[in-house]
Parts: structure tokens; sequence; C-alpha cells
């Protein structure tokens, strides 16, 4: 909010608003000619136009300001998070497929974390039958491979505690039915929580296979049965053919859970939980 | 650079320009060329349907110097800029876009360019703006929502005076994805005939897919 008074000249407002509501004063009300009804007040179009213009654009600022919610963050650390995943992956198997050029005895398909720290205690030197000459320049750039995923899980750890704090703060009731990951997921493709509110759980239930359903729109092949929603443990865990069943419970949870939670209600995602686990 | 027959656009070649309000500012990595001691900006007709619609020749295109236009769906200001171009310093272009992200990269542009006046707001709650835009003497509206006929008609009606044009670009693709763009193209028309007269209408082939742009003027209310 902006808390100083807005000066021009003589004329002094509280708010881009009142002046608005000024100038509509002095014109009689009527709304649609408030240019020339500034001129009455300005007197030259030059004056005028660069209080307008200054107004519109601090009303503006004002507005793109007060616009912020925090699902738009919770949705930008979600995407990022599996970005950073993606990352992680290509950069664990490039660095895995250079390892194993020189140490192929070691290599036998080393998951991430055994690959890090048998790269930190790597020496200059050949070994075994099959393995190059390790030289010390690669040596320098396998380390600094390992320490750059190092990095990347420490960071990717850090944003998913924050999104887990963030979700509990503003979606604690879909956060308790779907999990906070797979309820910022939701929240990202939905666009925001407000989007989300207005959507009926049959939507909710697709959310994420947004390109079979409109394969079946289009050329009526079977339509989807689950969208993200399958990451949920209840759906993931049910059997195939009960996976419909469950997708669509569990998006009907998370509808009602979604509504409260738009609109400050109470907090009922135990229940909720409650209710879905007993339907198994 | 050579005149066109639309007031305040030229042409290098092949290529659209309009006149640079900003001198040396440059909105979305378009070229500027300079023609003596003007400074032209190009006009890319793929990223503007407005570009578009002029590049396919379409008749009435008639915004003339110190015109108040309203922009609805301003976006981040790609045509807007070349809108404003047009109207010169005399004009006002109002942009009002309602997706604060993309609003706020406009604001960047309208900061320097004192003919623009961003405007935060929903095209379809008229009661939120109605204080902010005056009186138009042109209305454009590009907004990609199945209801964007009924949008433009509500803000005719309260904005528009009377004989005034609309430019109006309507992509069938958000109307329903599903159903044949011409058949979409015929209804937008019928709807928009009890309204408006229709002065030209083309579709967007080469440089957008599936879209239609219309070029109409208000029906005259006529006094005792």
């Amino acid at each position: 909010m902006i808390k100083t008074p807005f000066n021009y000249g003589k004329e002094v407002f509280d708010s881009p608003k009142s002046a608005v509501e000024q100038f509509l004063k002095k014109s009689g009300g009527r709304d649609k000619d408030f240019i020339d009804s500034g001129m009455k007040i300005f007197k030259n179009e030059d004056k005028l136009r660069s209080f307008l213009h200054e107004f519109y654009l601090l009303m503006t600022k004002q507005r793109i300001r007060e616009s912020y919610t925090p699902d738009i963050l919770a949705s930008h650390l979600i995407n990022s998070s599996e970005e950073i995943d993606k990352i992680i992956n290509t950069f664990y198997e490039r660095a895995s497929e250079i390892y194993g050029l020189y140490r192929p005895e070691k290599f036998k398909k080393l998951d991430i974390q055994k690959l890090i720290k048998n790269i930190e205690k790597e020496k200059e030197g050949e070994e075994g039958d099959m393995g190059f000459y390790l030289d010390k320049k690669t040596l320098i750039l396998l380390k600094s491979y390992s320490k750059q995923i190092k990095e990347l899980i420490k960071l990717r750890e850090e944003i998913v505690k924050n999104i887990e704090t963030l979700m509990n703060s503003f979606a604690k009731n879909l956060s308790k039915v779907l999990g906070e990951m797979l309820a910022a997921k939701i929240i990202s493709i939905a666009g925001s929580l407000k989007n989300l509110v207005n959507m009926p759980s049959s939507t909710i239930q697709v959310l994420g296979a947004e390109k079979a359903l409109f394969r079946h729109l289009r050329s009526g092949t079977k339509p989807p049965k689950h969208g993200v929603i399958i990451q949920h443990p209840i759906v993931a865990k049910a059997k195939k053919q009960d996976k419909g069943r469950f997708a669509r419970t569990v998006a009907s949870k998370a509808a009602i859970a979604a509504k409260i939670d738009y609109f400050d209600g109470e907090f009922i995602g135990d229940k909720l939980l409650k209710e879905l686990e007993e339907r198994r | 650079m050579k005149k066109t027959r639309v007031q305040g656009v030229f042409m290098r070649g092949r290529d659209l320009a309009t006149l640079n309000l900003d001198k040396g500012n440059s909105v979305y990595k378009e070229v500027l060329v300079k023609d003596g001691k003007n400074e032209y900006r190009m006009w890319n007709p793929k990223r503007s349907k407005l570009g578009a619609a002029i590049m396919k020749n379409i008749r009435g295109v008639n915004i003339k110097k110190g015109d108040k236009v309203l922009y609805l769906g301003a976006a981040s200001g790609t045509t807007p800029s070349h809108v404003s171009d047009i109207v010169g310093k005399e004009g006002y272009v109002f942009c009002l876009e309602m997706s604060a992200r993309v609003l706020r990269d406009l604001v960047f542009v309208a900061e320097s360019r004192k003919n623009m006046f961003p405007i935060l707001a929903d095209a379809r709650s008229i009661d939120s703006y109605k204080n902010m835009v005056p009186e138009c003497d042109v209305i454009y509206q590009d907004i990609a929502s199945p209801q964007q006929t009924d949008i433009l008609i509500r803000n005719c009606d309260e904005f528009l005076k009377d004989g005034g044009y609309v430019y109006f670009a309507v992509k069938s693709r958000s109307i329903d994805v599903t159903a044949n763009p011409n058949k979409i193209f015929q209804e937008v028309e019928k709807r928009l005939k009890s309204h408006f007269k229709i002065i030209d209408k083309k579709r967007l082939e080469p440089f957008k897919k599936d879209h239609m742009f219309f070029v109409l003027e208000k029906k005259r209310v006529l006094n005792k």
C-alpha cells in the first residue's frame, strides 16, 4: 500500500482513487469525461497527461503488488524442484559414465550417494585391467562434478522444506489430504488456488493428463482415469482395476479441502483423510 | 520508408514499421531503423495480430493521431506499443490486462511512453475500471477467452463512442478447441452483426493459425 499522499502541484490526494473521485466531482459525476474535467483543473494538456500517467503507473504498480499470493511462489518452487531432479539425473548419468572409463570395476551401477563418495576418495593412477590412466586434470573435473551434484541435492532438500512450510501456511487441509508436494503440484497445474477452487472434482481427477483428456474429447478414445493424482499413496497402491475409483474419491476430498483453504475455514484435514482411509 | 494506406504505418520493402515514439528503445527486441531524422520500429506480424491483419491488406484500419484507444488484453505490450506509436504524443492508450505477471513487463514499456496507461483489471468486471477509462474512439480487443464476444459487446456499450471503430481478434481455439473454426467464426459474426457494422474480416492464416480479425464500426444511435 502506498501511504504517502500523492502530490501534484497544489492538489494533494490521499490515494490515486481519491484523485479520480475529485475529478468526478468537478465533472458533475459523468465518468466518461474525466479527461475533460481534468483539463479544468490543470488547464494544460501536458500537465494533465503527466499527472494521469504517473497516477495510472502508481495505481497499477500498487495493484500488481496486491495481487501477490503464496500459491504463485509455491508453484514456482514445485516446478523448480522437478527441474532440479532432472538436472541431478543427467549430471549423475554423465559423471558415472566418465567415472566408468577409469574405474570400470568399481562402476557396476553405483547410486548417486555411492558415486559421490567414491569420486571423493579417488586418487591419480591406474586400477584394474580395463580402466584408463586417471590423470590429474580429469580427477579435478570429476571432483567438481561430484561437488555440483552434492550442492544440487542440498538445494533440492531446501526447496522441499520451503514448500512444506509454505503449503502448510496457506493450504493446510489440501496439504493434509494430498501431501504437501502433490498439493503444490496440483495448484501449479491449475494455475492458482483460486482456479483450483473453481474446478469440479472430476477436473481435479484428470489434472496433468490433459493430453489424454483432449485426445478423448477430439477423437473419442477412452478417457484418462487419473492425472498427477496417481502420485497419492492411496491411488498408487490400489489395484489396477480400482485406480480410477480411488482417483475419483481422492479428487473429491481434495476439492473439498481446497475450498475450505481458500475461504479460510477450519482445519478438518484429519477427518477428510480418515474418511479416505476408511474407503480403501 | 514508404507510407502505406494505413495512417501512421510505414513499409520498408515488404516489412511493416511504425514511427518510434520512444527514441532509441525497442520493446520486444525488434529492429530499429533510421531514415533521415526519424527512427522507425519494425513490426513483426508473427507476434502481433494487428500487424498480421495489415499485412493481409485488411480494410478500415483507421487509428488516427490523438485518438483515445481502449486496449483490452494488452499482455506484455507488443501490439500496444505499436498502437501507441500510431496515436502519437497526443493520443491515449488505456492498456487493460488481467494477469499481473505480463502487466509487469508492460509497466516498464509504459514508463517511457507517456501515452500508455496500464490498468490491472479483469475485462469481464467493467465496474472495477469504469472510473479509469473515458469514452474512447477505438477499442482493440485480443482476449483468449470463450466469452470474448460478450466481453467486447459489453465494453463497447460502456466505453465506445457512436461511430467508433473496433478491432477484434478472435481465436477459435480458445472458444472451443474441438469445433471447426469456420463454424465458430460464423457464429461470432452472427452475434456481431446485431451490434456493429462489419467493415472487413480476414483470416490471419500464414501468420497465425485459426484466427480471424474483424474491423467493426459501432452503429450510430439516431436521435429523434
